[in-house]
């Protein structure tokens, strides 16, 4: 019993942190990418013993400490507890939706497997749908407990934009749901293991080579749930000052910013887990890598052969963590490359354009299943 | 799994007491987002995890924003009016505490009014994702299909309320011939 609740709270203490260094990290690459896109130094002033790691102690250690030590205001006029939980509320939904995301294939141990992953449920992608619509609160509240115009219009534009993306992202996946049969997000990644066949030939079950339209449905929707250029409305700084946090600073800022940037690495995991593979790797299962490498390995390390180790949930979570960072950094590239859009074509893109072709491409695809072309083997 | 229960229900009583409690419209509607999204977890609780993300997502997630995005559009606060406790209030309040006293007395005394008939007993329904599908796709596919036809319906008529008249309305009818009327009668 002792040792279920040391692996658990062991699993969720992996989870949270990998999720919050990631996110930290792509403030990181945020800071000094856009800089290098845009051919400026960026962050380069805090320096211990003269080292700045190309501006990590800026961005993550310096403007955190700066942050922490700053006023927190809160505008007059307004409630002092609802103004507090925005930060909450916002950024709340988006860790715990990390909770049922396998990041590796399970251990096993004393006959036993243990599953890469929080929680195994059998809706994990629903789960993870849900605790993404509750996100739309913290900015909401943001908007409507700040007592100023321009954090009301931010928050208007916000729930109007998440609301609307959500359909799209929601339609797009139901044909690769119906495809993988399960809404179990380990199942889910277990089948993208398997092959299918076009013209004889194996290509990979992985969502992009299933369903490519809905790769691109998908990951348009998803980076505009984000709230990040092209998609960033809400706060553009150009019309509305911040948006929906003008009037938040010090910590309660940082915590909006870390939430948005926690949504990139969700949004980044929701798209390698459906359409990626996971940690799988196209051809080859690394579940099968042998524990004792002895006998691959050259002939001084023979001190190894009796050394045993499970070396596939190893590899698996550095794949799929490689994946994930692969398209955060992915989605600060886009974010720094195209510009805003105005708000008639962000809702004329979804509702005009993006909700008719994910809807078509269900029925295709569902009318391509019963056919027969999505038979995985 | 009881203290859970327990916990969670009186966190749920509680939200919905502050539903109809608070003077702020947007206090209640945060209210109603926070009940909703606990009478998830007792579902969850139950076993009927789909269920339970189905609540969130729908009722808590969308349904909820459009009422929150509703009241901060039109900018209500928290000036009611005095003396909106009509005769309405009063026959309300007059249910809500017959319903109390017939909930309290079951919950307490553990009987029913209604005895379940001879031969009749409870079943568990399956919860997860597959058991619901089957069930709903089965023995309720009539009661669906008539549902959707409702929802279909219901898309239509708030697609017709907001769709864009192309040729003006003869004027007295709708807003826009009326704001051309009067911008005439300004010019003159």
């Amino acid at each position: 019993m002792a040792a279920e609740i040391l692996i658990v709270v062991l699993k969720a203490a992996i989870v949270l942190g990998a999720l919050l260094h990631l996110a930290a990290l792509t403030i990181w690459v945020e800071r000094k990418g856009s800089a290098l896109i845009q051919d400026r130094i960026g962050a380069n002033r805090a320096a211990i013993f003269g080292f700045d790691l190309a501006g990590i102690f800026n961005t993550l250690v310096a403007d955190p400490v700066k942050a922490l030590f700053k006023e927190d205001w809160v505008p007059k006029g307004t409630s002092q507890f609802l103004h507090s939980m925005g930060p909450f509320l916002a950024a709340f939904p988006v860790l715990v939706s990390f909770a049922v995301v396998p990041f590796g294939p399970p251990i096993i141990s004393g006959g036993k497997e243990i599953p890469l992953q929080l929680a195994t449920l059998d809706v994990g992608i629903l789960y993870m749908f849900a605790m993404g619509s509750l996100a739309v609160y913290g900015v909401v509240l943001a908007g409507w407990v700040s007592n100023n115009k321009f954090s009301l219009f931010g928050s208007l534009r916000a729930s109007a934009q998440m609301i609307s993306y959500e359909i799209t992202m929601g339609i797009s996946i139901v044909g690769l749901i119906a495809i993988y049969g399960s809404l179990a997000l380990d199942e889910i990644v277990l089948q993208q293991g398997k092959v299918f066949r076009v013209l004889g030939l194996p290509i990979p079950a992985w969502g992009i080579f299933l369903n490519p339209i809905a790769f691109l449905v998908f990951f348009t929707s998803m980076m505009a749930e984000t709230k990040r250029a092209p998609f960033d409305l809400p706060e553009s700084e150009s019309e509305i000052v911040a948006g929906y946090f003008t009037e938040y600073s010090g910590m309660k800022f940082l915590v909006y910013w870390l939430g948005e940037f926690a949504e990139v690495v969700v949004a980044s995991t929701l798209v390698t887990l459906l359409f990626f593979g996971g940690w799988q790797l196209p051809y080859f299962d690394i579940r099968s890598i042998p524990t004792n490498l002895w006998g691959y390995l050259p002939g001084f390390l023979g001190f190894l052969e009796t050394w045993n180790f499970q070396w596939a949930p190893l590899v698996g979570a550095m794949i799929f963590g490689a994946k994930v960072s692969f398209f955060c950094v992915l989605q600060v590239i886009i974010r720094w490359t195209l510009p805003r859009f105005r708000y008639d074509q962000l809702m004329n893109l979804c509702w005009k354009i993006m909700l008719p072709v994910s809807m078509l491409n269900l029925v295709a695809t569902v009318a391509l299943l019963l056919g027969g072309f999505f038979s995985l083997e | 799994m009881t203290a859970v229960m327990i916990v969670f229900g009186i966190l749920t009583l509680a939200s919905a007491c502050g539903v109809v409690c608070s003077r702020q419209p947007v206090h209640s509607a945060l209210s109603l987002v926070a009940t909703l999204f606990l009478v998830a977890v007792h579902f969850a609780l139950l076993g009927a995890h789909f269920v339970a993300a189905v609540q969130v997502l729908v009722y808590a997630g969308a349904i909820m924003v459009l009422v929150v995005f509703v009241i901060m559009l039109l900018g209500l606060d928290a000036n009611v009016p005095e003396g909106v406790a009509g005769w309405g209030s009063s026959f309300g309040a007059l249910l809500t505490g017959v319903a109390a006293v017939v909930f309290g007395y079951v919950a307490i005394s553990g009987r029913s009014f209604f005895a379940l008939k001879e031969g009749a007993e409870f079943w568990a329904v399956d919860g997860t994702t597959a058991g619901i599908g089957a069930n709903l796709y089965s023995n309720h596919i009539f009661a669906f299909e008539v549902t959707s036809l409702l929802i279909l319906a219901g898309i239509v008529g708030a697609v017709f309320l907001g769709i864009e008249k192309k040729r003006p309305l003869k004027a007295g009818r709708g807003l826009k011939s009326m704001q051309a009327a009067q911008k005439e009668e300004a010019l003159r």
